[in-house]
């Protein structure tokens, strides 16, 4: 049993259809990347899973099917998301936007030692701790996402795009953490526009395109694929 | 000089109930972008009820110290208050959450309308003696004279304005709140149910305008169904002053309202030679309401919002 099953998974918006049916299944530990070019669903498929989105089709977790849960009630069972965006609360400190990562822990000694852990992974935003995340740079936000989706203590981490808008020696650290995560048996879907990073990075991968998914399998192959070498790696 | 400080006491007194209404409208403002007007009509009820349970009391309770009839007769209407925000929001708000921004703002009119002919049909429409809980003996100060009521509206609103301030900087509800006044979407994504926070501020907000509705109403003697209208008008410019959404600013305002309203009526008189009088208090309201919406719409503490409004 997958960790989590996207099966025949459609959103709308309006009229417009931006996910038109797909099937992906991520098992427990393992890094699957979803990439394709701008407007291909990518969002749209995490925001569905993460129960942001209604849709139809099915998506389960752990066997569960969660597909009528609102998102809240999803981090409750340990699926955590780091929005398109960063989505950082401007207004609230670095540590209070931490402590929001764990709003589902009741555990206050553990809450404690995760915000410890979380400024010892990046050092940066322990420097900055009292001071509102809207005055953060980008890659300092995006750390402070990634570090307050992990407080909630997640089994499934959804990324979306961690590396958009960031210098190249940022989105090195990003990753490099964010491998961290995975080898600490977090099981992580990965969406990124820069195909060349998330093929490296992951195990297997999902090729989306217009609302499918047009290819899939180990993301080793899908490198070598004169296909995704042309339309995703520019070669 | 006497005159002076006697109207700077009288505008405190003032200005700490408008402060504690004021809060209700900025925080549902804060958190759904949204004019609560009902929220001047819980205020009166919260008097109304107030007043009925003492009614109650005294007549059945012989004997029971005043003290405790008073404390009962807050707690009721804070309760009541809290039960009727969480209602109206739940009936009335909740289902226009994602409606065209006006469907909401008339709602919250009709919804005022509404509470007012409900109390009128309860409660009558003659002015109701709202009965004495404290001393009226005057306490002099340099000139100017203050009550034992007059102190105690100063202290008690003063005391939940604390409270409010650190229930929503320090603890895990406050923080959720201002994370879903920022953003609903994340906040769900950080496990926040926000209709649950949303509820909460409702109620939170009408427990403070119960408490003021008492305070309003002893400090008047009187308490009448229509008296919900004026004040949350009020309250509502007090917040707006301040900068709508934002807390500090709705105490600010709240404060500062009530010493224009006051140190204005003390001298209109004399300004204009004895054409207007004092019961022209209200037109510093309204006055100060326009001129902060057409010079500084986003208030004195505000630095956002003002296009929503
Ligand atoms: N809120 C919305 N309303 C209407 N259409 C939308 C909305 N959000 C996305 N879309 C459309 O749905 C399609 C898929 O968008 P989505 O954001 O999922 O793409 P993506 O793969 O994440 O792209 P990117 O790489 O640019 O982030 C696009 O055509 C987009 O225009
Ligand atoms: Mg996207």
């Amino acid at each position: 049993m997958s960790m989590l099953e996207v099966s025949k998974l459609k959103v709308s918006y309006g009229g417009i259809n931006a996910v038109k049916g797909i099937d992906l299944r991520v098992d427990a530990g393992e890094m699957v990347a979803l990439i394709g070019a701008n407007g291909a669903g990518k969002t749209t498929t995490l925001k569905a899973v993460s129960g942001l989105l209604q849709h139809g089709g099915h998506v389960r977790y752990n066997g569960e099917d969660v597909s009528r849960r609102p998102a809240y009630q999803l981090v409750e069972l340990g699926i955590a998301m780091v929005p398109e965006g960063r989505g950082v609360f401007g207004r609230l400190t670095v540590d209070e936007n931490l402590r929001m990562g764990a709003y589902v822990i009741n555990d206050r000694g553990l809450i404690r030692g995760e915000v410890d852990r979380i400024y010892h992974l990046f050092p940066r935003l322990k420097e900055r701790r009292d001071q509102t995340a809207g005055t953060l740079s980008g890659g300092e936000q995006q750390m402070l996402a990634i570090g307050r989706a992990l407080m909630s203590q997640p089994r499934l981490l959804l990324l979306d795009e961690p590396s958009m808008g960031l210098a190249p020696l940022m989105v090195e650290k990003i990753f490099e953490v964010v491998r961290q995560i995975s080898e600490n048996g977090v099981t992580i879907l990965l969406v990124e526009q820069n195909a060349r990073l998330a093929l490296a990075m992951s195990g297997r991968s999902y090729v989306m395109e217009s609302g499918t998914v047009t290819l899939e399998g180990e993301s080793a192959s899908l490198l070598d694929n004169p296909q995704v070498r042309q339309a995703y790696l520019g070669e | 000089m006497d005159i002076l400080l006697q109207q700077i006491l009288n505008g405190l007194v003032l200005g700490s109930v408008y402060a504690l209404v004021a809060l209700g409208y900025t925080m549902v403002y804060g958190i759904l972008g949204l004019i609560n007007f009902a929220h001047g009509e819980v205020v009166m009820i919260g008097a109304m009820i107030a007043l009925a349970v003492m009614t109650l009391l005294t007549g059945t309770m012989v004997g029971v110290p005043p003290v405790v009839i008073v404390s009962l007769a807050i707690a009721a209407a804070i309760a009541v208050c809290m039960a009727l925000a969480y209602a109206i929001e739940r009936v009335a708000y909740r289902p226009l959450r994602n409606a065209p921004r006006l469907a909401p703002l008339i709602t919250a009119i009709g919804m005022s309308i509404l509470l007012q002919n409900v109390a009128m049909v309860i409660w009558g429409r003659q002015y109701k003696t709202f009965p004495q809980l404290f001393s009226t003996q005057p306490h002099t100060i340099a000139g100017a004279t203050i009550t034992d009521l007059q102190i105690v509206i100063i202290v008690v609103s003063a005391a939940l304005m604390v409270g409010l301030l650190a229930l929503v900087n320090f603890t895990r509800l406050g923080r959720a709140m201002r994370a879903t006044s920022e953003n609903k979407t994340i906040a769900g994504l950080m496990g926040v149910n926000v209709d649950k926070i949303i509820s909460a501020t409702f109620v939170i907000g009408a427990a403070l305008g119960a408490v003021a509705g008492v305070l309003v109403a002893a400090n008047y003697s009187i308490a009448h169904y229509s008296m919900g209208f004026m004040l949350g008008l009020k309250a509502f410019t007090a917040a707006v002053l301040g900068g709508i959404g934002n807390l500090g600013g709705a105490v600010l305002g709240g404060l500062l309202l009530g010493l224009i309203e006051s140190i204005g009526a003390g001298y209109i008189g004399d300004v204009t030679g004895g054409f207007l009088g004092s019961h022209y208090q209200d037109v510093f309201a309204f006055l100060v309401l326009i001129l902060v919406l057409v010079f500084r719409p986003t208030g004195i503490m505000g630095e956002r919002v003002a296009e929503r409004a």
